[in-house]
């Protein structure tokens, strides 16, 4: 393949790969995801290869492994275009049926499709499953159209269209004003506005600057960064690429998790062609503008997904956070400016730049644009990724999406953000999907991971394994944190364990400010939240349980 | 005994400055006659040997150790040094006894300046005493290689060893009969197996696991291939390190060295990662990380 020097060029390359493929050609596509992977789709996906060489159909029928498709409940899931015929939960022994009456015969098998559980209503297309009906797949939707390492399939779909755009039609300015008016912002957790952080970076003094992608993924119960950029990596590299040229850097980080190789190995098949393509490395597309990106493989542990402990780690330094009174984004990686974005915000650059400010402030609510992938899990129906506008309520998104609580139980909380998170009761289950509404709750969106509880949860209980991990977790570098967790942790377990005394809650209401506002990084800053939100929550429990114990001992 | 050889005990001998080294000295002005195997280190009072030094001194082949100090309350120091010297020696006994050595090996006596013959004697007596013993180890029937490692482990442990014997095992009346009856009691041997026997078992364990391991020689050029496919550059020393656990699953002192010296860092830092993350292993882990 021959380098692509202009945006001409590109664009004759994807009307030429766009008519190597005919629309009519069947085509199936099965989800190799994570969860997916758990379920054995490996021999679900070589079945199908058999059956197709079997039958010679090798030419006339395309297999596509695909990333995530978000439905794990279900999985493994597989499409068949271009009808875009759904099957769920499909077995190595359904494929030579699903061949021969599906890819030729275009019969729908009836057994396979989606049965709603409540309804009995079968839906056969992905469109029509209430799971997916209720969604905004702005990042996803693509997920199930791309085989993560055919770069084709990217180009196929209108894949670095926004790169050229930006290179060629834009000045560095433009783009990040686009990205400013467009309000994005970070989908890691704070929340902080990426066009702002990027504009930091640009401004800041020296020569070298550099972009990160943040694909740590440390949040307990997330996993949509993985399922975005496993599935689709080119549209987190397209942004990366956009935003340094914004920024003006010309080196780029991805860090990652050595535990996922899944993962690796895409991002490492997609930067390699890229750079055959000519769309990373030196002199993008003819433009004159260079780019360079390296992989950082590292063990991850939860506080490495934290900034300046990142950094620290990319340095090759062990990741203990720093004090940040400079940003990150002023001096980071050996003191020069560094912009870190998480996966989600890199993929929805291009999306602006492509569709532009105005028609993605078209979703979201007032200071929350856009859409959100959430993770669902927990005692809920259907377990999965979903992307939706900000704005959905909760419940729409519990019951609406995730088919409500298993075994007719009710719902007792929502717990966002995992073990920084906070929960939020059933009866404020009608608050908006938002970055400040639900942060003034008490339970900041974090990363997007939603665990959804029922009637029989403990949440005493809740808060203590939450602290346990974060005891775990902790770099141990700054006291209020190292101590100020197992404090909290011993006090909790004494509530849980029956040894509960009067006082209890308020001395954890006191240990927890102070680490709170003393410990140096996030980490600290933010780990008494679970705690902080289930008292303010659920008091009545944490005072039921100490007042239990007084009852049994006086007894 | 085969011909031409027999089997001469080395004994190392720890002497007190003021009584017993002046007793010895007195010894050979006035031609007692004793047997030649004991080699002499002249220390300031008995209370100076370390538990490490007498490990220290079997490690390296001594068939016995003798301690020779001031007689009790006639210590030249305030601090009484001779009654830690005591002390100190009762927990070594019992600490060969554990790993299978005759604690008769290790001796402590009470010489005073002018007791010339009193050395004489002991010597006399010591000396054949260890002769009929046998060489270390051989007489006592345990593998060389064997008690090589276990010597090792009890080595490792000295610190805390002295720690709990500072902490628990200290006895507070200084007199003879307090300390042999402290550390004759059951009191003692409870505190004895609870604080330091189990311990010491995992160490021997790990000790055994190492000796067997560490003998597999680690491939160097595999090693070196790893650091080159990473370009040898500082900021990929985690990701070196962790292919190398995922290879060997454990991380040997002499591939760290090689990693510090081939990436240019400074071992202190390799140690630093490798010993902050959970992930890597610096002994031979017997499942699969």
């Amino acid at each position: 393949m021959p380098r692509i020097n202009s945006a001409s060029e590109l664009e004759e390359l994807r009307k030429g790969v766009l008519s190597e493929r005919d629309p009519h050609k069947p085509c199936i596509a099965i989800c190799a995801g994570m969860g997916c992977l758990g379920v054995s789709n490996g021999r679900v996906i070589s079945a199908f290869e058999e059956e197709v060489n079997k039958k010679d159909l090798k030419t006339k029928v395309d297999i596509r492994a695909t990333g995530c498709h978000g439905y794990c409940e279900k999985g493994p899931m597989v499409v068949i275009y271009p009808e875009e015929i759904c099957y769920v939960e499909v077995t190595p022994e359904d494929v030579p049926e699903i061949v021969s009456q599906t890819v030729l015969g275009k019969k729908v098998i009836d057994r396979l499709i989606y049965t709603d559980p409540d309804t009995g209503e079968k839906a056969a297309h992905q469109s029509e499953i209430p799971f997916y009906k209720n969604q905004m797949r702005h990042l996803l939707g693509n997920n199930t159209k791309i085989d993560p390492r055919s770069i084709d399939d990217y180009l196929a779909v209108g894949g670095y269209f926004a790169l050229s755009k930006s290179l060629f039609e834009m000045s560095p300015e433009e783009v990040l004003e686009e990205i400013k008016k467009a309000d994005l912002r970070g989908r890691g957790g704070g929340g902080f506005p990426a066009g702002r952080k990027w504009e930091t970076a640009r401004n800041a003094p020296g020569k070298e600057k550099y972009v990160i992608v943040n694909a740590h993924e440390g949040e307990l119960g997330a996993y949509m960064d993985r399922a975005i950029f496993t599935g689709n990596p080119h549209s987190v590299l397209e942004g990366l690429i956009i935003g340094a040229y914004a920024i003006g850097s010309h080196q780029g980080f991805i860090y990652t998790r050595h535990d996922s190789p899944q993962l690796k190995n895409n991002i490492d098949i997609a930067l390699a062609k890229a750079e055959e393509y000519g769309l990373l490395g030196e002199n993008i597309l003819g433009s004159g503008f260079d780019f360079h990106v390296e992989v950082h493989l590292d063990i991850g542990i939860f506080v490495s997904g934290e900034s300046s402990a990142l950094m620290r780690s990319i340095e090759g330094n062990i990741p203990e956070p720093r004090p940040k009174y400079i940003r990150t984004s002023v001096s980071g990686i050996w003191g020069k400016p560094s912009d870190l974005n998480n996966v989600e915000t890199w993929a929805n650059v291009p999306l602006i730049i492509n569709k532009g400010s105005e028609w993605y402030t078209g979703t979201g609510t007032e200071r929350s644009k856009g859409t959100k992938l959430v993770s669902l899990s927990g005692n809920i129906v259907n377990t999965g990724v979903a992307e939706v506008p900000f704005g959905t309520t909760i419940r729409e998104i519990v019951y609406g999406i995730g088919g409500g609580i298993p075994n007719g139980k009710k719902l007792k909380a929502v717990h966002f953000g995992g073990p920084m998170g906070g929960s939020i009761p059933e009866s404020l289950l009608d608050t908006p999907l938002d970055f400040d509404e639900l942060a003034k709750l008490g339970a900041p969106i974090g990363a997007g991971s939603m665990l959804v509880l029922d009637e029989d949860t403990n949440m005493v209980d809740l808060a203590r394994y939450f602290l346990k991990f974060l005891s775990d977790e902790s770099c141990g570098k700054c006291v209020p944190c190292r101590e100020g967790i197992r404090q909290m942790l011993r006090i909790l377990a004494n509530i849980s364990g029956g040894k509960g005394r009067e006082g209890d809650i308020e001395r954890l209401e006191e240990i927890s400010e102070v680490t709170g506002s003393a410990s140096l990084c996030a980490l600290g800053k933010t780990a008494a939240d679970p705690l902080l939100s289930t008292l303010r929550y659920f008091r009545d429990e944490y005072e039921a349980n100490i007042e239990n114990m007084k009852c049994l001992s006086e007894k | 005994m085969a011909a031409g050889y027999t089997f001469e005990p080395r004994i190392l001998g720890f002497l007190c400055n003021w009584c017993c080294y002046a007793g010895a000295d007195l010894a050979g002005v006035s031609r007692y006659q004793y047997p030649p195997n004991i080699r002499v280190i002249r220390l300031m009072c008995s209370g100076r040997v370390d538990p490490a030094h007498i490990f220290r001194a079997f490690s390296t082949g001594q068939d016995a150790v003798f301690i020779g100090g001031c007689h009790l309350n006639d210590c030249h120091y305030v601090t009484h040094g001779n009654y830690g010297a005591l002390g100190m020696v009762y927990i070594c006994k019992k600490l060969l006894e554990h790993i299978g050595l005759n604690p008769e090996r290790l001796r402590l006596e009470w010489v005073s300046a002018g007791e010339g013959i009193r050395f004489a004697n002991i010597m006399n007596e010591f000396g054949p005493r260890i002769e009929k013993l046998g060489p270390l180890g051989k007489g006592e029937g345990i593998d060389e290689h064997e008690l090589k490692f276990k010597l090792e482990a009890v080595t490792k442990l000295i610190p805390y060893i002295k720690l709990v014997q500072s902490e628990r095992l200290r006895v507070s009346v200084r007199t003879e009969e307090a300390y042999n009856k402290f550390f004759t009691s059951e009191e003692f041997n409870r505190l004895f197996n609870e604080l330091i026997i189990d311990k010491l078992a995992l160490y021997l364990h790990v000790s055994a696991r190492n000796q067997d391991i560490g003998t597999v020689v680690v491939d160097n050029d595999k090693i070196d291939r790893i650091i080159n496919k990473h370009q040898g550059k500082a900021g990929s020393l985690v990701q070196v390190l962790l292919e190398i656990q995922h290879e060997n699953h454990w991380l040997p002192q002499d591939v760290l060295d090689r990693i510090s010296k081939k990436l240019d860092v400074p071992l202190s830092r390799v140690m630093q990662i490798v010993t902050f993350h959970k992930t890597f292993s610096l002994i031979p882990e017997e499942s699969n990380e």
